[in-house]
């Protein structure tokens, strides 16, 4: 005879996994806002530095103009 | 004065586009060619397309006037007429308002002539009594994006990215009329009376129109 | 001196942040209907607050150029602006996140939404422009232009919870008369607002830098052209 599933076993387990997800997509959503916030931090110190070599290098190309 | 300055310049240009109509063809043509490519995409007889026809007529509008509105200030760099426009007399604001009426007057031809051929081919049914409320929401709908296109045909007839710059620039902001104009012609069609979307193109088109008619001066000289 | 500020707002910040997290972790229960996915809130609302302050502040600095011409306020409107485009990624990205548990789709074409996506691409739009234009005057008068008529629709981005019925929900800060929030889950999102306010900042103060950098290899580039 095949047992029926117990109905309550479905419904908890279903909540458990709804709550998971829950806190699974909050964690993505804070996640994702650093990431961005890392990102961009990360593309300004590269434009940084390239500017700083630019700088220097246009310094130089001014005060050796023979070069 | 004010006025005869932006009537000549508006006469100039829809002469200058009448004699050779480049754009107007194009327009036309593309414009049915955006229409019947929609109905492969989704099928005109269902129901649904109901729901979306104002959409559709509306995106169709946009593309085809952009080539339109792009050739506004582009074809005045040519023997640097654009120089001797601003060197002239006509104040900015003058040029502009008269630049956007021909684009105004041109667009609305394209949209007078591509509406039959979307009710034929969409099956769109239709009463006399929508005439004059559709005519009300094409005029706004197409005066708003006529002076966003045109103040940013200015802004980019010098760069030279301009056939990047123009759409990415031209379509966000054209957006929030493109919606109300959209939404309000799908109720139009759908046999609803025109809702409050209309005060929205209104506010729309006074606030756009005052910003561009101070801004153009800065856009073209500086 | 800036090395000063810069450290002083980022500690204030750090501090604030790793205090509110506690807060919202330890201190706060989970929302009734929602779960605990409600405290993406305390980056969603001020994140987008910021950006809106920001394109607001932009275009303010972008009349400020148009009116007196000097280019330090146009360089502070880039900046204030770029990094503001950030902050609204940040509210799209962590909207959309939110939206997929409780509205159950990624995204929806609600007036809100669209409006706030349509100023995140006329301002990234003005980024592009700034970057086609090698002029810098000619680069601060367009943007300036573009500057104040994107704050147009972030106007109407901010207004539109009022002026329609949208999915997105409703004013609920207390701030704007809305339906208010359970008695000690709103002040949380004021702190994490003061902190990110902190750290926009710096993140300013950083590309201001930069665009004196900018400048200045300009200015040198055309004397070194010129010998």
């Amino acid at each position: 005879m095949k047992s029926i599933p117990f109905a309550g076993w479905h419904t908890r387990n279903d909540l458990e996994k709804r709550l998971n997800r829950n806190v699974q997509f909050m964690l993505l959503g804070l996640g994702a806002a650093w990431m961005i916030m890392f990102i961009y931090v990360v593309l300004i110190t590269l434009r940084e530095r390239k500017l700083r070599k630019e700088l220097d290098r246009v310094r130089r190309m001014v005060e050796h103009p023979n070069k | 004065m004010f006025l005869r300055q932006v009537w000549t310049i508006a006469a100039k240009d829809l002469h200058s586009e009448l004699r050779t109509k480049e754009a107007w063809n194009a327009s036309i043509a593309f414009s049915v060619v955006i229409l019947l490519l929609f109905s492969f995409a989704f099928d005109p007889s269902s129901e649904q397309i109901q729901e979306f026809s104002g959409g559709l007529l509306w995106m169709t509008y946009a593309f085809a006037g952009a080539l339109v509105l792009n050739r506004s200030f582009a074809r005045e760099v040519q023997n640097d007429c654009l120089d001797a426009l601003i060197a002239s007399p006509v104040s900015s604001a003058a040029l502009f308002v008269g630049k956007a009426l021909a684009n105004f007057s041109m667009l609305f031809a394209v949209e007078l002539v591509s509406l039959p051929v979307f009710v034929l081919f969409y099956n769109v049914p239709w009463t006399a009594a929508q005439i004059g409320p559709m005519l009300l929401v094409l005029t706004l709908g197409t005066w708003g994006l006529t002076v966003i296109g045109t103040l940013f045909s200015a802004l980019t007839v010098n760069l030279r990215l301009r056939e990047l710059m123009l759409p990415t620039l031209v379509y966000p902001m054209m957006i929030p009329a493109l919606i109300a104009a959209m939404t309000l012609t799908t109720d139009l069609l759908a046999g609803h009376p025109l809702g409050i979307g209309i005060r929205f193109l209104v506010a729309f088109d006074i606030i756009f129109t005052l910003l561009a008619v101070v801004f153009v001066d800065t856009v073209l000289v500086g | 001196m800036r090395e000063k500020i810069i450290i002083g707002l980022a500690v204030v910040a750090a501090g604030l942040l790793a205090w509110n997290m506690n807060t919202i972790f330890t201190g706060l229960p989970d929302e009734l209907n929602q779960g605990a996915i409600y405290r993406i809130i305390y980056f969603h609302v001020p994140a987008n607050i910021l950006g809106m302050l920001g394109f607001g502040l932009g275009m303010i600095l972008s009349i400020g150029y148009l009116v007196t011409k000097d280019l330090r306020y146009d360089a502070l409107a880039a900046s204030v602006t770029e990094v503001s485009l950030v902050f609204a990624s940040i509210g799209l990205a962590t909207g959309s996140i939110w939206a997929r548990i409780i509205w159950g789709v990624w995204w929806a074409w609600d007036l809100r939404l669209t409006s706030w996506l349509v100023c995140w691409l006329i301002f990234g739009g003005y980024l592009m422009l700034r970057r086609a234009v090698d002029e810098p005057i000619q680069r601060a008068r367009f943007a300036a232009v573009v500057s104040v008529l994107g704050s147009v629709n972030a106007y109407i981005s901010y207004k539109s919870i009022e002026w329609w019925n949208t999915q997105h929900p409703q004013p609920v800060l207390s701030i704007r008369d809305g339906g208010g929030m359970a008695p000690g889950m709103e002040a949380p999102i004021y702190w994490n607002l003061l902190a990110l306010a902190c750290f926009s900042v710096i993140l300013v103060m950083v590309r201001m830098r930069q665009e004196s950098f900018a400048r200045e290899i300009d200015t040198l580039r055309r004397m070194a052209h010129a010998q």
